[in-house]
Order: structure tokens, then C-alpha cells, then sequence
């Protein structure tokens, strides 16, 4: 059976993109993946190509589907477009047209790391933790469930998470005001919070905010001596709070949760995180960006900390 | 049908990139075939690239079999530069995007060439610092992109251009050479400014600039645009240079609270400096505003409507593109007191033709930008376009202006290239272009026109000096001695036009009782042997124009304007060559409102492989040695 549908009708709104790539800026998918497949901009052009029949949904099912997976749903670009085009709506739209269901999520992200885990022969199985930084939580339960059914034992350290899911449209930002100063780890944190401040919509004073990435240099750059790191967790809403720890509750025993601790790090990594790290009995730790890795090389080697950090592109 | 060469080439590249980075379906490739520009070029291969490393094997294999390589990051470009027009290989480099280092103490960062423009900022911000380019893309455009096509934006006016805070790079050239320039290289911003069509950027390193201590935004509304254009005369010539000087015009102030008001221009001032002296700056610019009929005056403005104010100047871009898919960006600089001029111009065209759009400044530098919507399906439209523009391209060159000030040439503005250059200079290009590429490769079919130029003429009074440079006799430097006048002297806009022998004494003491400073600290000498030495590490960053003599004739590159991304980046090329390259005959040189202190330039001119190339483009006969005033200091 074969169904015709009238692009030209559905994607109406697709015509007016200028193709200006202002929707880049935010999107989580594009910079994780930095491939046009998995930008908002290629998300109206596949519907612009559908409407001048350059493609087919028959023909490139394949291309679409790495397309339109990648999209958080954060409407992010759907906030920046000039055009008023709402580049996650139409995603939605294609997604329905190739019959996906939302809910439907084929490839987890990190599934079949296990089978290529290089280092396997290396290492008992119990001593690999895992650091995520994955902005799909659901993405990362599923994994560590079929590391669970290899017989690993895997903990889950989500310490330094980065949920960009949080950036729902118009949703209000809510974190608690007591800190002298507040770092981020992450990009996109930093800016919603800084373009909070300027806007008047949180009270504080645009120093008090930091990002750090990996660029940190000890010998080149001071860092103020009281800092406390913005979890991504903050953000969360009480609906997604909830979600997060039904997906978790399987784990709950093996995780570590920082959620609720406060603590720093830097190159003045507060002392009682440093405990906490010497405490974890893995030997190993995988983080899943280069900048995770860097800082936590940064930290062990200046704490003297007898662990081994690994990224997870040795495995991939 | 693929090409036999280009199978062969695929094959070598999927074994050093893996099959996943190598992109080949007809959804890639057409995901891949568009930039910001209404143009559109599809690739025969997206390869992604995820480490510098990975570049130059790649160029090398390209080479082998003469296959065309595009550099794609984030695709933000007005005019097409991006664009596989000979089909090829597409590099996404995108994913190039760390930040290697940052230092304080000397003030540089070294990046890869995919690290987004606002990272940078946001990562240098804390540390109390900035990098001064800041295109009104500056959230999503490559570092790489912005320097490839010598990106300005609001702060150039103060902080000059991308080319004036580049300090080194890594350059991969056609033949997979790697290449680590430093500044004080020749070959440094040749390269880097090319386009991608002369060498592809894996790495940079640029200026990073403390934030000023103390910082102030005024904004001012005026019933007429003319009367914003005064007050921004004014205050330039009252020696105060704002960090950021910009005027949002009547069309664009139809999207915001102003629309359907009396107000006709918002004018934003940012002043950056010691406490003492903005204070005093804000005085007069408050007076002037005053001066002028400023309707409305806003001194003790929040940080939420400095951003607003901001918001507005950028959203004056892009607020058109709701009314149609077309949409093309032009940017023209001409001189600060010919502005006026190029822009009633180019009101009246668009009235003519009956276009829709706006034009926003950088009313600073003379920087303007018509911004043009149509509809893409109807071609009747899209050729009133074309036909307009040209209109106004011919009336910008009757000014002395530029082509383009910071999107550089790409397709789009190629074929007007005709206009702005002399026939000697794109010959001189052409050539650049076929030695450092001889299988034209490289972004191939960019920049340079396609179609005949006219004939040129030659200026009576440099015309024994276009015979010398033609001849095969040693060029006698001590001849361009005689070359001493002050051509023109231009107080309203800031610029010094002058013969090059003129000496920096003399050149001084006509200037320096009016307040107005050469940018450099050198007391004694010509200009000639300041410019060619290359001593002072930053002299030809003020240098906005250069008429020289080599073997291919009488060029002229730059002009009178500040920002220039026109052509390939001869006036850097030319300085610390010591002579080997060509005589400068004319020098037009920006001043400043006070003495500034020179860096001197560590590097020496040193010979490689591919100046030797370019030596025999330049000086085939080799008539030009090391000048005799540059021998005497090197002993």
C-alpha cells in the first residue's frame, strides 16, 4: 500500500528558510554530531527537497532517519529562526511521514560498545564506570541495561552530566542563589543562564558565572579559590526529575550520585571530591567527552589519584 | 558517472577516514550543496573530518588525482565561498573545534580552525578577556571561515579586522605541505585571507585583548538618517573612537517598539577605555548627539537593554527574512564622509527597482550592508537584482570604495571584481593563484572573474616607474626617492594618501600640530623602508591601501576605506619582503587621534619553496634585490 502525500501542503512553511544557519548555534544534535545531517537547517531542507522531488522518502529512508533521530526536541532553533520556522515541528512531521512513532528509538546511543570494547581482555569486567555527559538519559539506560545483561558490572557516575533537554522554550530557570560563584561545564548551561542575567530574569551578577572547558592552563590562568558547579540536574523539572529516576531505579545501589552534593573542582578541586574519586573502587573511568577526560587527567595527576582515565573514542 | 581519478581517490581517502566519515549518498550531498547565499553547488563526496591531522593526507591524495577540495564548516557565508563548484570533495571540518590554548601572560589563543566564534568569547570572557572580531554571525561562524574571508564586525572600528589579530596559523597548501606561519611571514595573511582557494586553515593563532576596565553604551534616535551619519562624522572626527558605532535604519526599526514613530535611525555608541576617559568621551558624544537633533538620548542604559539595543541592530539582518526564501547581503565600505552619499544611492535603487530590503551599518568604517529579499522561484525578481546591484557596484567604485569589506568575493560578487580591479591586478591574482595551485584544486572557480577585464591606464606620473618594473634592468629603489608628496591628507575620514618615499620627519611635522598620529613609533626613515622591512610588526595593519609596481605592471589593491576583504591580502604580503617582491610607489595609511607605541617584529624574512614560486609571478626577471637602504641596516 502506498500512501501519497502532498509535501507542498505538510511542509508549507519549509519554503521560507533562507538557509541562514542561525538555528546552528543552539542545537544540541549539531554540536555533539557537527554534521549538517543533524542540524535544524538540514531538517527544513530535507522537507524543501521532498516538496521539489530531489529526493524520495522510499529511496533515501536511510538519510532521513539519521536526520530526523537526532533531533532533542528542545526547540531551541524553533526560538532563534528569522523565518519563524519551527525546524523541530517539521522533524516531528517527516518523523511521522517515515512512520516512526515518538516514543521509537532504535539505536541507543552507546549499544554494541560492549562488543568493541578494545580493552576488554585487559580488565575484570567490574572495573569499568561509567561518566556521562549523554544529553539522552533514556539513551543511556538502555545501554547500561545491556551492559547489565553481558555480565558487566557497570556503576553509573553522572556527576557531571549535561542535560540539554532543559531547554525547553519558555520554561523558567530555577537555582538556588547562595553561591559566591557558579561554574559551568557546559556550554549551553552557561549561556541560558548568562542570557537570564541579562535579561533580569535571575538575580545575579554576570562575574559570578564561569565556564571552564579544557583549555584550563594552572600556569597560565587563575581561578577564583570558592566555586561550585552548576549540575545540569538543577535544571531539571520536577516531571523530568521523576522520569530520570524511574529510568534509574535499577541502578540505584551502584550509582553516585552528586546530584545533591555540592562540590568543586578545577584546579582547586575541593578536597571531599577528591576523597570521593579515591573511595570509587574502579580503576578505570571512561568519560564520554574530551573535555570530562582532560579535566579528570588534570585532577588525578595533581591529586596523585592511581587511576586511569579513558575516553570513550577507543572504543567507538 | 564518477571519474576513473576520482574512484581512485575515494578509495585512498575511505582507508585513512573510515567509511563512516565518508559521506556519498544523494541526501548528503545535497545537505552539503548551500550556504547562506541564494546559490548552489553540489558536491561528489562530504568527508568528515575529525582531526587536524587527518587534512593534509588528504590534500595530498587530492592532488595526486586533481580533484577539486571545498572547506564546509558552518556554512553561515553571504556569497558562496563554500560552494563545490567544480564538484569534488567536500571537507566538513566542523568538527575541528577545540580550543588548544590560551594564553594570558602573552595574549594569544591557539584554536583549531572549526571553533565557533562565540566559544571562544565564552571561554575567554571569565579571564577577562575578548577577541575582537565579532561578525553579527559570531554564534555559529567558524573561527576558520571568519579569518578565510576576513571577518570584521562591530568592533573592527577600534580593533581592527581579522587580519589585524592574526598572529600565526597552520596551513595545509594544495600538495598536502604543511606550512606554520608566524606573523612578520609574507605569506601568512596571503594564505589565510585566500578564501581556501590559496591553502586551507587547520590552525590559528590570534590576538586576545583584556576587556576595557570600564565600558558605556549611549544610544541616540535621530528624525533623519542623515543627521545619525553627522553625528557619527563628528565623533570620529573629534578623535574619540568608540568601540562599536552603528546605526539601525528606518526599515529595520519597523520590527521593533520605534516602528511607526517620528524616529528614522538609532544610533549606538559603545565606548570602551579608562574610566577618566570615556567620561570625557561621553561628554562630547552627548554634545554632539545634541549638536545633531538627537531626538531621544540614552546614557545610564541596563545591561537588559544594551542587549536590546543590540538585539535590535542584529535582528535588522534577519528580520526580513519572513516575507521571502531569497535573500542576498551586500557589503560595501566607502569612505566614512562618502556614506551618505552610497547610501541615498542605494535608497534610490531600490526605489527604482522596487526592492525589498534594508541596509544596515557599520557606520564607523564606512561599512554598509543593502540587504536584498526576493523570491527565489521567480526569475523575472532574482535578475532585477542582479541588474540593481550592478547599478550600485559601478556607483561604489565612482565613490573609491570597496566591493566587499568583510564577506569576501566568492561567486557572488566574482564577476564585479571587473570593476574594482585593473587588469595588471587580477592578472597578478590569476597568476598567485595558478602557482600555488597549479591544478586548481583549491575551492576552485572563487574570487577571481572569469570574463576579460579592460585595458588599464596607467597614471602619467608612474609611468617611467611601470616601464622599470617591465624592463629587465635591476630596479634602482633610490629612484622612488623622489616619490615624496602627501597625495592627500583627509581629516574627515582619517587617512594619510602618500607617496612612498616621503619621509616619516617630514610626513610628521605636517601632521602631528592637527592631532593626528602615524601608527607607528618609528621617528626617522621613509615610509618605503618602514613598510618593506617589516620591522614594525603592526604598520601594515593601518596600511588600507598600496599601489605597487612588480613584473606583471602597475597593481592597486585596498583604497581609502578601513575594512577590505577584496582580493587577495597583498598590502601584508607586500611588507617585510625587503623589496625582493615589487615597489611600492603609494601608500594610503589610516591615522589615529594619538601616538601609539610599534611591536617590533621579531621574525626575519626568511626564503621557502613557495616564495621562490611566487618570486617568479612578482619579478620573473628578477630585477628587484634587496633595496640598498635595507642592506645597509641588516649590516
Amino acid at each position: 500500500m502506498k500512501k501519497k502525500y502532498n509535501f507542498e501542503n505538510i511542509f508549507a512553511d519549509a519554503l521560507k528558510c533562507n538557509h541562514c544557519g542561525l538555528c546552528l548555534q543552539n542545537c544540541p544534535a549539531y554540536r555533539r554530531y557537527k554534521e549538517e545531517i543533524s542540524s535544524p537547517r538540514a531538517r527544513v531542507q530535507i522537507a524543501n527537497l521532498l516538496i521539489k522531488k530531489k529526493i524520495t522518502v522510499k529511496q533515501d529512508r536511510q538519510a532521513l532517519l539519521k536526520c530526523v533521530q537526532s533531533c532533542q526536541n528542545c526547540y531551541n532553533c524553533a526560538v532563534l529562526c528569522p523565518a519563524g520556522i519551527n525546524p523541530r515541528d517539521i522533524n516531528q512531521r517527516i518523523k511521522n511521514i517515515l512512520g516512526l512513532k515518538e516514543k521509537q528509538d532504535k539505536k541507543p546511543l552507546l549499544k554494541n560498545i560492549l562488543l568493541k570494547l578494545k580493552f576488554r581482555k585487559y580488565f575484570a569486567k567490574k572495573d569499568f564506570l561509567f561518566l556521562t555527559s549523554s544529553p539522552d538519559f533514556k539513551q543511556i539506560a538502555k545501554t547500561l541495561n545491556s551492559l547489565k545483561q553481558n555480565n558487566f558490572d557497570v556503576s553509573l557516575y553522572k556527576g557531571i552530566c549535561n542535560f540539554p533537554s532543559v531547554f525547553f522554550a519558555g520554561k523558567t530557570i530555577k537555582i538556588p542563589l547562595t553561591y559566591k560563584k557558579y561554574i559551568f561545564d557546559d556550554i549551553e548551561n552557561y549561556r541560558l543562564v548568562k542570557n537570564a542575567i541579562t535579561d533580569g530574569k535571575l538575580d545575579l551578577k554576570q562575574e559570578q558565572i564561569l565556564y571552564i572547558t579544557q583549555v584550563i592552563n594552572p600556569n597560565t590562568i587563575k581561578l577564583p579559590e570558592e566555586s561550585l558547579i552548576i549540575k545540569s540536574n538543577v535544571f531539571l523539572t520536577q516531571k523530568m526529575k521523576e522520569e530520570e529516576e524511574k529510568l534509574f531505579t535499577n541502578f540505584k545501589n551502584k550509582t553516585l550520585n552528586f546530584a545533591n552534593e555540592r562540590y568543586y573542582y578545577g584546579p582547586n578541586f575541593h578536597e571531599k571530591t577528591v576523597e570521593y574519586f579515591k573511595q570509587i573502587p574502579q580503576k578505570i573511568f571512561i568519560t564520554l567527552s574530551e573535555r570530562e577526560n582532560n579535566f579528570l587527567e588534570i585532577i588525578f595527576k595533581k591529586h596523585k589519584i592511581d587511576k586511569k582515565v579513558i575516553s570513550i573514542q577507543n572504543f567507538i | 558517472m564518477r571519474e576513473v581519478n576520482f574512484e581512485k581517490a575515494l578509495k585512498e581517502i575511505t582507508k585513512i577516514l573510515g567509511k563512516k566519515n565518508v559521506l556519498l549518498s544523494r541526501t548528503e550531498l545535497l545537505l552539503n550543496s548551500y550556504d547562506s547565499s541564494p546559490l548552489k553547488a553540489r558536491p561528489q563526496a562530504v568527508l568528515n573530518i575529525k582531526q587536524t591531522a587527518q587534512v593534509a593526507p588528504i590534500l595530498k591524495i587530492a592532488y595526486k588525482y586533481a580533484q577539486a577540495v571545498t572547506v564546509r564548516m558552518s556554512a553561515s557565508n553571504h556569497d558562496g565561498a563554500c560552494l563545490p563548484l567544480k564538484g569534488g570533495f567536500v571537507l566538513n571540518m566542523s568538527a575541528l573545534d577545540k580550543v588548544l590554548e590560551i594564553n594570558t601572560k602573552e595574549n594569544f589563543a591557539l584554536v583549531e580552525s572549526g571553533v565557533i566564534n562565540q566559544d571562544l568569547q565564552d571561554i575567554l570572557a571569565p579571564l577577562g578577556y575578548f577577541f575582537a572580531p565579532d561578525p553579527a554571525s559570531k554564534n555559529f561562524s567558524t573561527l576558520g571561515g571568519n579569518f578565510a574571508l576576513n571577518a570584521g564586525g562591530a568592533k573592527s572600528l577600534k580593533y581592527g579586522a581579522s587580519s589585524a589579530n592574526l598572529l600565526g596559523a597552520e596551513i595545509i597548501l594544495c600538495d598536502g605541505t604543511i606550512l606554520t606561519l608566524e606573523r612578520g611571514n609574507p605569506l601568512l595573511h596571503l594564505l589565510v585571507h585566500s578564501e581556501g582557494t590559496l591553502g586551507i586553515i587547520t590552525k590559528l593563532k590570534v590576538k586576545i585583548i583584556p576587556l576595557a576596565p570600564y565600558k558605556k553604551t549611549l544610544t541616540a534616535a535621530f528624525t533623519t538618517l542623515e543627521k545619525a551619519m553627522q553625528a557619527v562624522q563628528k565623533i570620529i572626527s573629534l578623535g574619540i573612537l568608540p568601540s562599536a558605532l552603528e546605526i539601525v535604519d528606518e526599515n529595520a526599526l519597523s520590527f521593533t517598539p520605534y516602528k511607526n514613530t517620528k524616529i528614522k535611525a538609532l544610533l549606538i555608541t559603545e565606548l570602551e577605555g579608562e574610566k577618566e576617559q570615556v567620561t570625557n568621551e561621553q561628554k562630547q558624544t552627548v554634545n554632539i548627539f545634541k549638536n545633531t537633533c538627537a531626538v531621544e538620548i540614552k546614557i545610564n542604559l541596563t545591561a537588559a537593554e544594551i542587549k536590546q539595543a543590540w538585539k535590535t541592530r542584529a535582528k535588522a539582518a534577519l528580520a526580513l527574512a519572513k516575507q521571502a526564501s531569497g535573500f542576498v547581503s551586500y557589503d560595501y565600505a566607502v569612505t566614512r564622509p562618502q556614506l551618505v552619499k552610497a547610501v541615498a544611492f542605494t535608497q534610490e535603487i531600490f526605489k527604482k527597482y522596487n526592492l525589498r530590503g534594508t541596509i544596515v551599518f557599520h557606520a564607523g568604517d564606512g561599512n554598509f550592508h543593502p540587504n536584498i529579499i526576493f523570491d527565489e522561484n521567480n526569475l523575472y525578481e532574482a535578475n532585477l537584482v542582479k541588474t540593481a546591484v550592478k547599478e550600485i557596484d559601478n556607483f561604489i567604485f565612482s565613490l573609491g570604495g570597496t566591493l566587499s569589506a568583510e564577506h569576501g568575493i566568492a561567486i557572488q560578487k566574482r564577476a564585479a571584481m571587473t570593476i574594482f580591479f585593473s587588469q595588471d591586478t587580477l592578472n597578478l591574482f590569476k597568476k598567485i593563484k595558478t602557482v600555488l595551485d597549479e591544478k586548481n584544486i583549491l575551492n576552485p572557480q572563487k574570487i577571481l572573474p572569469l570574463c576579460e577585464t579592460k585595458a588599464q591606464k596607467i597614471p602619467f606620473g608612474l609611468k617611467s616607474f611601470y616601464n622599470k618594473a617591465k624592463g629587465n634592468k635591476q630596479f634602482d629603489f633610490k629612484i622612488i626617492n623622489k616619490l615624496n608628496k602627501i597625495i592627500d591628507f583627509d581629516k574627515e575620514n582619517y587617512t594619510l594618501t602618500v607617496q612612498a618615499g616621503a619621509l616619516i620627519e617630514d610626513i610628521k611635522k605636517q601632521i602631528e600640530p592637527q592631532n593626528f598620529y602615524l601608527p607607528t613609533s618609528k621617528k626617522k626613515g621613509a615610509l618605503l623602508d618602514l613598510f618593506l622591512s617589516g620591522q614594525d610588526g603592526n604598520f601594515a595593519d593601518f596600511v588600507t591601501g598600496l599601489t605597487f609596481v612588480c613584473a606583471e605592471g602597475l597593481i592597486n589593491v585596498g583604497g581609502k576605506f578601513v575594512k577590505n576583504a577584496a582580493g587577495y591580502d597583498l598590502i601584508h604580503f607586500l611588507a617585510g619582503t625587503l623589496g625582493t617582491f615589487g615597489a611600492p610607489l603609494v601608500f594610503t595609511i589610516r591615522l589615529l587621534p594619538k601616538q601609539i607605541e610599534s611591536q617590533i617584529n621579531k621574525n626575519k624574512f626568511v626564503q621557502n619553496e613557495t616564495l621562490i614560486k611566487l618570486k617568479q609571478v612578482f619579478d620573473k626577471n628578477n630585477i628587484f634585490q634587496i633595496s640598498g637602504q635595507q642592506n645597509e641596516e641588516e649590516i
